[in-house]
C-alpha cells in the first residue's frame, strides 16, 4: 500500500472541486449537528425521567405498639432487600409537624389532632419505579406486627412507569431514524463525489490499478468529510448548549440539575465522529463498488 | 500470446455475444478484428482484458489462464493489456504528461521512472510538445496519441484497441495507424477492432472476421499468403 501516492489522489480531488467539498461538509455538518443536539436532550431527558420516576413512594404506617428496635429490624430488612433508595422514619412529633403544614389554613383541623393521633410512618423509594410493589408486598406481609397499614398507589405508579417507557422507546426509534437519516445522508453525499470521479475509477481499474488504490483514497476523502464536520457539529453544538441548557431550566424548574457534564459532552462528540466517519467509510465503498466493478 | 480455445460468452439477459470462438495470436502479431456492429468484437477484447468473464471456454493471455484468474491477479493482467478506446477514456483534470502519468502512478512506480518513461511515450506519440496541455486543448488526433502513450507506457506485451480511429478524420486515423505500427514493429503484440474498410485493405495484417458471435474468417497476413503462393 502506497499511501503517500494514495493521500496525493485524495487532496487533489479535494482541491478540484471545492464547491462540491464544501457542500458536503455543509450537510453532513447539519445532520451531525441535529444528532448531537438531539443526544444531549435525550441523555437529560432521561435524567428528568429518572427522576419523576424516584418520586412515588411507599408509605407504611406503624403500629404505635412497634418498639424502636422493631422499626430498626424492619428498616435493615427493607435496605437488605438491595432494591430501596432512601427510607425515611417518620416520627409522630414530625407527622403532627407536617399535618400542620399541610392544614396552615384550617385552624379547626388543627385542634383536634395532637402527636398521638398521628402514627410514626416509614416512607421508603425504590432505586427502580417497578420495585415499589415488591416492597409494598414485603410490608403487607409485617402486617399486624409492626405495621398498621400500607399505602401504596399501585394505578398512579403503573400509569407514571408507562408513560416513562413510552417516552425512552418513542426516543429511542427517533434516535435510530435520525441516524438512518445521517447513514442515508453520508452514503449520497460520498456516492456523489464517487459518481463525479466514476470515469477515473473505471480508468484506474482498467489500467491496472489494484483494489486498495482505486478504494483506499474515496475512503480517505470521506474520513476527511465526517472529521472535518463533526468538529464543525461539535462547535455549533457546544455554542448552542447555552441556549439548550437554558430551555431544559424552564421546563424542568426544580427538577433536576442541568449542568453540562464534559465527560458527557465529549461522550457524545465522540460517537457522532465514530459514527459519521463510519457511515462515511461504508457510504463510500458502496458506491465506489458500483463504479469499479470493471 | 493470445489464445481463445472454445470459448463462448452468453449474457445474463440471453444474449450470446461470442460462441466457441477459438483463436491463436502469436507474440508480435498486429491483427485487425472485423465485423459488422454488435457482432463480438469488443466482446472479444472485454474478455482479454476480464472486463467479462467468458462463459465457457479457455482463454490465455501470456501466462494468464484467465478462467482462473484471481481478482488480485487482475491487475497485473492489465499491466500487461495496453488498452486504447474510441473515446480515449482521457482524465478532463489532468495535463496531457498527468494522463500519461497516472498509469505508472497507481502501480506505485517511482517518481523518477516515471518522469523518466513518460517523456519516452510521449516522444513515441509525437506529442512531447503538449505534454502542459489539458485534453480539452487537443485535437481528437491528438487525445488518440496520449491515450496510445497511456497504453505503451507501462511496456504492454499486448495492446488492444477497440476502433481507435473511429472519432478521427483519415490523416488523424493514419498517424494512428503509423504509430500502432511503430509500437508492433518493437514486439508489441496488436489486436484493433476497426470498421475502417482502408485500413485494413491497405495494411498487410491477418485479418480476423467475426459475425454473430462466431469466427467465420481468418486471414493470414499479406506475407504469409505470399509464402504459401511461392511455394
Amino acid at each position: 500500500m502506497n499511501w503517500g501516492r494514495m493521500i496525493q489522489i485524495t487532496k487533489s480531488r479535494i482541491s478540484r472541486g471545492p464547491t462540491h467539498v464544501v457542500a458536503a461538509i455543509l450537510v453532513m455538518s447539519a445532520s451531525f449537528f441535529v444528532v448531537t443536539v438531539f443526544t444531549f436532550i435525550l441523555i437529560r431527558s432521561n435524567i428528568a425521567l429518572s427522576y419523576f420516576e424516584s418520586l412515588p413512594q411507599v408509605t407504611a404506617f406503624l403500629k404505635d405498639s412497634a418498639s424502636p428496635e422493631e422499626i430498626s429490624n424492619l428498616q435493615s430488612d427493607l435496605q437488605a432487600t438491595g432494591l430501596v433508595a432512601t427510607s425515611s422514619l417518620v416520627s409522630k412529633d414530625q407527622a403532627l409537624a407536617k399535618y400542620k403544614a399541610q392544614n396552615a389554613e384550617n385552624p379547626a383541623l388543627l385542634e383536634l389532632v395532637t402527636a398521638d393521633f398521628l402514627p410514626a410512618s416509614l416512607e421508603i423509594q425504590t432505586k427502580e419505579i417497578k420495585d415499589l410493589q415488591k416492597i409494598a408486598d414485603t410490608l403487607n406481609a409485617k402486617k399486624g406486627t409492626v405495621v398498621e397499614e400500607v399505602i401504596f398507589r399501585a394505578d398512579v405508579v403503573s400509569n407514571l412507569s408507562r408513560f416513562t417507557t413510552g417516552i425512552r422507546n418513542t426516543a429511542l426509534v427517533l434516535m435510530a431514524l435520525l441516524l438512518l437519516s445521517l447513514t442515508i445522508t453520508s452514503s449520497f453525499i460520498t456516492g456523489l463525489q464517487t459518481y463525479v470521479n466514476r470515469d477515473e475509477i473505471e480508468i484506474m481499474r482498467l489500467i491496472g490499478a489494484t483494489r486498495a488504490f482505486v478504494y483506499t483514497p474515496f475512503m480517505l476523502e470521506s474520513i476527511f468529510y465526517g472529521i472535518i464536520a463533526s468538529i464543525l457539529a461539535s462547535g455549533l453544538a457546544l455554542g448552542s448548549m447555552p441556549f439548550v441548557l437554558a430551555w431544559f431550566s424552564d421546563l424542568f424548574k426544580g427538577v433536576a440539575a442541568v449542568q453540562i457534564s464534559p465527560v458527557v459532552f465529549a461522550g457524545i462528540v465522540g460517537v457522532s465522529l465514530v459514527v459519521g466517519v463510519f457511515t462515511n467509510i461504508i457510504g463510500s465503498y458502496i458506491a465506489v463498488r458500483r463504479y469499479a466493478r470493471v | 500470446m493470445i489464445e481463445f480455445l472454445e470459448v463462448s460468452k452468453k449474457y445474463p439477459n440471453g444474449t450470446i455475444a461470442l460462441q466457441d470462438v477459438s483463436l491463436h495470436i502469436p507474440d508480435g502479431d498486429f491483427v485487425f478484428m472485423i465485423g459488422p456492429s454488435g457482432a463480438g468484437k469488443s466482446t472479444m477484447l472485454k474478455l482479454l482484458i476480464r472486463e467479462e468473464k467468458a462463459s465457457s471456454g479457455k482463454l490465455m493471455v501470456d501466462e494468464f489462464d484467465l478462467s482462473k484468474l484471481s481478482a488480485d491477479k487482475l491487475p497485473h493482467l492489465r499491466r500487461k493489456v495496453g488498452l486504447i478506446f474510441q473515446d480515449f477514456k482521457l482524465l478532463p483534470s489532468m495535463t496531457v504528461w498527468e494522463n500519461i502519468a497516472f498509469a505508472l502512478f497507481t502501480r506505485g512506480t517511482n517518481d523518477k521512472e516515471i518522469a523518466d518513461t513518460v517523456d519516452e511515450a510521449l516522444a513515441t506519440v509525437s506529442m512531447s510538445d503538449k505534454a502542459a496541455s489539458f485534453p480539452h486543448q487537443l485535437s481528437g488526433g491528438e487525445m488518440q496519441r496520449v491515450a496510445v502513450a497511456r497504453a505503451i507506457v507501462g511496456k504492454p506485451s499486448v495492446l488492444l484497441a477497440d476502433e481507435p480511429t473511429g472519432n478521427l478524420d483519415g490523416k488523424a486515423a493514419w498517424e494512428i495507424m503509423q504509430i500502432l505500427q511503430k509500437i508492433n514493429d518493437e514486439g508489441t503484440t496488436v489486436v484493433m477492432a476497426t470498421h475502417n474498410a482502408d485500413i485494413v485493405r491497405t495494411l498487410p495484417h491477418r485479418v480476423i472476421t467475426i459475425e454473430h458471435g462466431k469466427l467465420v474468417a481468418d486471414h493470414p497476413t499479406r506475407k504469409v499468403k505470399e509464402e504459401a503462393k511461392s511455394k
